[in-house]
């Protein structure tokens, strides 16, 4: 099961090597992959055995995110300068003797990655063999990649930065692998949330006249910029950018001058010559937008299973109470989510109870204050929430703040909890994302 | 200090100074996005109440300035060269190549004028070029850009605004002309589907009319209409409140189902008001009914609605809207840097209408051989077609060279 | 002496029991325009083809330009035919739904990349600047055969191979055809190695080998034009 869980995420890892060995050939640079990997898992495995929690992740996530920004810094720089960064063919010349460290920093990252898919939700860190396993495996594609790496055609050399952009998108396909360390969901967040806040601040910045005064039609197309769809395209766009300014880069090169050629067959070799080596040098971004790709869809569809039943439909009583039995078809106080749906006046919320880890039975809104409302699932002790990704621990579960679903007041009537139903109508409307930011236009 | 000068002139040259003062204030942006809720407000308020950030933020038009300036100066020097006035075009062409001084070129004139080209020869030189100059769209991206960030510091040093209610009947704030009319048409343009009128009648006479969009401005203030709402004439009483209350209320109650209140001063009661939705649409039409909902502390003691001009009662409280008027909640601001962000957007599209038709179907192409001390300097350069425009420099420097086979393949060359 | 652009040394080739090439030793300077004369089976279309790399030989050496054409891998091979050969054949095999301009371009496409330029000075150097834009069913057979002296040229060969050019052509145009190749000849500096079987023809030659039965059976010299 472990196995099947870390197989992508070492095949990736493989595919990174490959590209490694191709572009500097030599023992150093895997040597360097190899110990970076087994360094970077125990590295890891050390941080949740002494700090627990979510510290860990946040800190991996992080550095994941540092090299993305590392990424598009140098994708502005090559796609600004017309890609004379990247007009040396292959990673040779002037990068090659910082190549081997590169290795060992993306080892490194990949290790800590892969060691994250491995960690326990309820927290504590790897056991000790199945961290050396890991570092094994680790340390198996750098081995295979000396050999196999004098098979990849030398024409599939990759230049310096289309190298980058390859190395980050496996990276970043591998963390998205792991729920607690995507960045995907909480880059469309914040996308969501610039976008909401630009467009609202070009509105008042440029006197644009408010909402009722436009035609529903055309409201209607700026209303998609204070949607939620905003944050996964514009997300998007921002993942995908570097890996085509890099391919934009590379494919704008300009073609070296052969007006000192007299004979024009000549000429025109090398320019042959020239514009093929330039389309093969695409090859690399063009990989790294698969990753990218894959990554997004890991990051939307994880491949990690949560209980999540479907959801109840109950009804209110005449004087607008929800009762919900403890003891009825499911045991209430059984430590799973508990999930209802109230619909009532052409209005709708969704509910969850759960009982925590301290003995409270709390009762919540489906649904956080700041995300879509996709709803939560649980595994363990933790709750996620599908649309961010965050773990939050049961025992937090009913306190209000961050992503933690909205608490819900409920009481117990003898064997029952007790639930205002136009109460919690009107705290889904009031609070839940997708209703309110609707209704003002996103202001 | 002579070394430092074109120190300082490289750098506020640089096309990297722009790229990395963006990045900077990215990675702040990405700082204090961790940190708030509402990061691009927050950083608007800490460069704004930074003198450094905001001088930062400066350099920005300082460097498109110096950039403009120097292109227009290389794209005059290459008009020059062209028109055989300038002594040397180094640096100024894609293409250079040093020939020997006894190549000839005047003869081929004719056969680029058979290819499309315009040319110009004179004693020592031969200019041939096709197609339009991107340089006017050039000229104006970055003339928008500079428009643009010479804006944003402007509007986020100097921006000034404070909100009032412009009532009909009342004189508009911080001036004596007296708001006449406030009306509400259906208009359907281009991308607005109402338009708003309010009648002013200046103090010197006459009268003035203020719309939504773009704003008019009234001394040195934009007016940015808000939001719509009515101030009814509200007359409650109450068993436990001596003397009721009277007066003109502001309640920001439109679109109908917005919601706004009024708590009566001295008294646990509030009063909330909505606007009860008609088949018209009542700001247009002036029937306007009130609905509403008297709360005593956190009790309902009343609901209900009544139209303006009329009035409604229950349980010991009554409450009247004899007379009402329309109002504006308005934004008056002073912002220099507004006209200047609005240039930039035409500056832009102008720039686009430019460049798309002459990229894709006349772009500059040019040619120039000049006869120099070290020998003849043929230069090349193409904004576009580049491959085709190279392959008939390249015909041409075959006929003043010919190959015979068995030399080498090049000829003397001189780096770019 | 010049050095040898073409050296063979017992060179045999063989379809199965039938001997098209008996082992034959030819040296051509460089610079030479050498004919190639023959009845037909005589073996000289196997001798081209041998020299052209588009057949490998059976038995014996075969240095064409320095390399040894039996050594070369297919892709090298392949290159060496881009590089360094041109071919003239009877049949035009001119795409007929492309101009003259274009079954040019075709040719520098498949060596490396087109050049509408270059393509359309070669063929004005042929005499074609007037007919670029002309199709091939528009042409006369001498204008044809000029397109494919020009596609054939195009890239720069040391060699040109010409297997019956002139074959269908009247007397004028094959006039026409030789002095040109003659002239690029001279200015270009390649090698021809034509065959034909009219006298007339292998007279414009510096030397012409007579081959029968797969061997050679005499050369003579010819007199300078």
């Amino acid at each position: 099961m472990t196995a099947l869980k870390l197989l992508p995420l070492l095949s990736c890892w493989g595919f990174m090597v490959l590209a490694l060995a191709r572009a500097c050939p030599g023992k150093r640079t895997l040597a360097a992959a190899a110990v970076g990997f087994g360094a970077g898992a125990a590295a890891e495995n050390l941080l949740l055995a002494t700090m627990g929690g979510e510290t860990p992740f946040r800190l991996l996530r992080g550095i994941c995110g540092v090299v993305f920004l590392l990424l598009w810094a140098l994708a502005l720089r090559v796609a600004y300068r017309g890609g004379a960064a990247t007009a040396s063919r292959g990673a040779a010349g002037r990068w090659a003797p910082l190549l081997p460290a590169v290795a060992a920093c993306t080892g490194t990252l990949a290790g800590g990655i892969a060691l994250c898919r491995m960690a326990p939700l309820d927290g504590g860190a790897v056991g000790f063999l199945p961290c050396i396993a890991l570092a094994m495996a680790g340390a198996l594609p750098a081995a295979a990649g000396s050999s196999l790496g004098g098979r990849v055609p030398e024409r599939l050399t990759p230049g310096a930065a289309p190298l980058a952009a390859l190395l980050v998108s496996g990276i970043l396909f591998m963390a998205c692998s792991v729920p607690r360390l995507d960045l995907f969901s909480p880059l469309s967040m914040e996308v969501m949330k610039f976008v909401h806040d630009f467009v609202h601040q070009f509105f008042e910045s440029m006197l644009i006249p408010d909402h009722p005064f436009f035609r529903s039609d055309v409201w209607g197309y700026i209303g998609f910029l204070f949607s939620d769809r905003v944050g996964f395209w514009g997300g998007l766009a921002i993942w995908y950018a570097p890996a085509l300014l890099v391919a934009l880069a590379v494919r704008l090169q300009r073609l070296p001058s052969v007006a000192h050629i007299r004979q024009g067959a000549e000429r025109r070799k090398l320019l042959a010559g020239f514009i093929r080596n330039r389309r093969l040098q695409l090859a690399a971004p063009l990989a790294a937008l698969v990753l990218l790709s894959a990554a997004a869809y890991r990051s939307r569809f994880p491949s990690v299973e949560y209980w999540d039943p479907k959801p109840i439909a109950v009804t209110a009583t005449a004087s607008g109470e929800i009762l919900i039995p403890k003891q009825g078809e499911t045991p209430l106080e059984d430590g799973k989510l508990h999930k209802y749906v109230y619909r009532q006046g052409g209005r709708e919320a969704r509910f969850f109870l759960v009982l925590t880890p301290s003995g409270r039975l709390t009762a919540s809104l489906d649904a956080c204050a700041i995300c879509k409302p996709d709803g939560y699932g649980q595994s363990g002790k933790m709750v996620l929430c599908y649309y961010c990704k965050t773990l939050i621990p049961l025992d937090t579960v009913g306190k209000p703040g961050g992503c933690n679903p909205v608490p819900v007041r409920s009481s117990t009537k003898g064997d029952a909890v007790s639930i205002d139903g136009t109460e919690l109508l009107n705290k889904w409307g009031n609070t839940v994302q997708e209703t309110s930011r609707v209704k003002e236009g996103g202001r | 200090m002579k070394r430092l000068w074109p120190a300082i002139g490289n750098a506020a040259l640089s096309r990297a100074v722009t790229p990395c003062l963006l990045g900077g204030f990215l990675l702040l942006y990405v700082g204090i996005a961790f940190g708030s809720d509402e990061p691009l407000a927050a950083l608007m308020a800490v460069i704004r109440s930074s003198f450094l950030l905001l001088a930062l933020l400066a350099l920005i038009p300082a460097n498109l300035a110096a950039r403009l300036f120097r292109e227009a100066a290389l794209f005059l020097k290459r008009r020059r060269a062209l028109a055989g006035k300038g002594d040397d075009a180094a640096g100024l062409f894609d293409d250079e190549l040093l020939l020997p001084e006894h190549t000839g070129f005047g003869d081929h004139a004719g056969r680029l004028e058979a290819l499309g080209y315009a040319t110009r020869g004179t004693e020592r030189s031969l200019a041939a070029w096709r197609g339009a100059s991107l340089f006017p769209a050039r000229f104006l991206l970055l003339l928008g850009a500079l428009s643009l960030f010479g804006g944003i510091p402007l509007s986020l040093a100097t921006r000034v605004s404070h909100r009032e209610a412009v009532l009909e009947g009342e004189p508009l704030p911080g001036s004596r002309d007296l708001v006449r009319r406030i009306a509400l048409k259906e208009e359907r343009g281009l991308l607005l589907a109402r338009s708003l009128d309010i009648e002013v009648a200046p103090e010197q006479g006459g009268s003035r009319h203020y719309g939504l969009y773009p704003p008019a401005r009234q001394r040195g203030f934009y007016l940015y209409p808000r939001h719509l709402g009515v101030a009814p004439l509200v007359k409650f009483t109450a068993a436990d409140l001596p003397g009721g209350f009277e007066g003109y209320v502001i309640l920001s109650i439109y679109p109908p189902g917005k919601e706004d209140s009024l708590r009566i001063p001295g008294s646990p009661y509030r009063v909330l008001f909505q606007m009860a939705p008609d088949a018209a649409d009542p700001y247009l039409t002036g029937r306007i009914t009130l609905q509403f909902r008297l709360l005593k502390g956190d009790e309902q003691v009343l609901t209900g609605s009544a139209p303006i001009g009329g009035e409604a009662a229950g349980g010991g409280y009554r409450l009247a809207f004899p007379d009402s008027r329309r109002l504006v909640v308005t934004d008056f601001v002073r912002d220099p840097g507004v006209p200047l962000i609005w240039s930039a957007g035409v500056c832009f599209a102008l720039a686009l209408l430019c460049w798309l038709p002459v990229r894709l179907w006349f772009p500059r192409q040019e040619m120039l051989f000049l006869k120099t001390p070290g020998g003849v300097l043929a230069c090349s350069r193409a904004e576009g077609g580049r491959r085709g425009h190279a392959g008939r420099f390249h015909e041409l420097l075959d006929l003043m060279q010919p190959y015979r086979g068995g030399e080498g393949a090049a000829g003397r060359v001189r780096g770019l | 002496m010049a050095a040898a652009i073409i050296e063979t040394n017992g060179l045999t080739r063989s379809y199965g029991e039938i001997c098209a090439l008996k082992p034959l030793d030819l040296t051509v300077p460089e610079g030479e325009w050498l004919s190639v004369m023959g009845h037909s089976g005589s073996g000289k279309s196997t001798l081209l083809n041998l020299l052209g790399g588009l057949d490998r030989p059976s038995g014996g050496s075969l240095r064409v330009g320095g390399r040894d054409l039996s050594a070369l891998s297919e892709d090298a091979l392949a290159r060496f035919r881009r590089d360094f050969v041109g071919i003239i054949f009877q049949q035009h095999h001119l795409i007929p739904y492309l101009s003259a301009l274009e079954n040019v371009m075709m040719a520098q496409y498949f060596h490396s990349v087109p050049d509408e330029a270059e393509a359309r000075h070669a063929l004005e150097r042929v005499g074609l600047g007037h007919r670029l834009k002309n199709r091939p069913g528009e042409l006369s057979g001498g204008e044809q055969q000029r397109v494919c002296i020009a596609r054939a040229i195009i890239n720069g060969p040391r060699l040109l191979l010409g297997d019956e050019p002139t074959g269908n052509l009247d007397h004028k145009s094959t006039v026409m055809v030789l002095e040109l190749l003659n002239e690029l000849r001279n200015e270009e500096r390649f090698n021809i190695v034509m065959v034909t079987h009219n006298q007339e023809v292998a007279a414009w030659g510096d030397r012409t080998i007579h081959m029968d039965d797969g061997a050679l059976l005499r050369e003579e010299r010819k007199v300078d034009r």
